[in-house]
């Protein structure tokens, strides 16, 4: 088993490949960039959240209106 | 660090020939640096001279790689079957074989011998890899594994009997 283990010892050292270094560089910047995407995405909730609550206003406003109109009339004119 | 191309220029063949060494396979080599590089790029601020640079990259990089080792297999164990042996996910490692160190004439026998390692455990994977094929003494194997020079020995020792039972 020595002798089968000494084998190993003929592998031999390479070298990476040159573009290594870029994927590198690239995969830093990617995670540089990805706290950004999560900025930008709390920011569109912010205002899909801000969109829904004002269109809840103007819905609950708009009921209030037709209940105004709804209402008889008849006292005020027979007064 | 103030260059880090100078700094990656120094260690690449180092993390990339160790990382060769765990995955045999030279994609698997590539992911493993470019995990090693990210991950001492973004520590290196909290490395502490205590020990020498070079060991402390040896330790990233063997980290590095038998955590992805595992994650390969964890995947590939999970899409196979979970019925899946150890012995038969150690022989699709087998067919991922593409380590450009090896020579031709001996890449049977190292496959063969590789099948055997792969089925030890992570520190008697380290101690043939670092001893054999790195070609370390047994005071660096033992400073980068944080054990005594004994105790890389007795590693040495049972690796080698382990290997023996396997064949």
């Amino acid at each position: 088993m020595q002798d089968k283990l000494e084998i190993l010892s003929t592998i031999k050292r390479v070298s990476p490949p040159d573009y290594l270094y870029d994927k590198i560089l690239e995969r830093i910047n990617n995670k540089i960039q990805a706290p950004l995407i999560y900025a930008y995405a709390a920011c569109i909730l912010l205002l899909i959240t801000f969109n829904i609550f004002s269109i809840n206003f103007s819905i609950a406003d708009n009921l209030a209106a037709i209940n105004l109109i709804d209402m008889p009339t008849n006292f005020l004119q027979y007064e | 660090m103030n260059d880090p191309k100078a700094f990656y220029d120094k260690y690449k063949s180092l993390v990339y020939n160790l990382a060769l060494n765990y995955s045999t396979n030279k994609e698997d080599a590539e992911e493993i640096t470019q995990d090693v590089f990210l991950s001492v790029f973004k520590k290196m601020s909290s490395f502490r001279n205590e020990s020498k640079i070079e060991t402390w990259i040896f330790r990233v990089t063997i980290n590095k790689s038998l955590d992805y080792l595992k994650a390969k297999k964890r995947f590939k164990r999970n899409f196979m079957n979970d019925g899946v042996s150890i012995d038969q996910v150690s022989q699709t490692e087998l067919s991922d074989f593409n380590h450009p160190g090896v020579v031709l004439e001996s890449k049977e026998k190292i496959q063969d011998i590789y099948s055997c390692i792969n089925k030890l455990s992570e520190d008697h994977k380290t101690v043939i890899i670092l001893l054999k094929i790195e070609n370390r003494t047994y005071s660096d194997v033992a400073k980068i594994m944080k054990i005594s020079v004994g105790a890389v020995e007795s590693l040495f020792i049972r690796a080698k009997k382990e290997i023996r039972c396997f064949t």
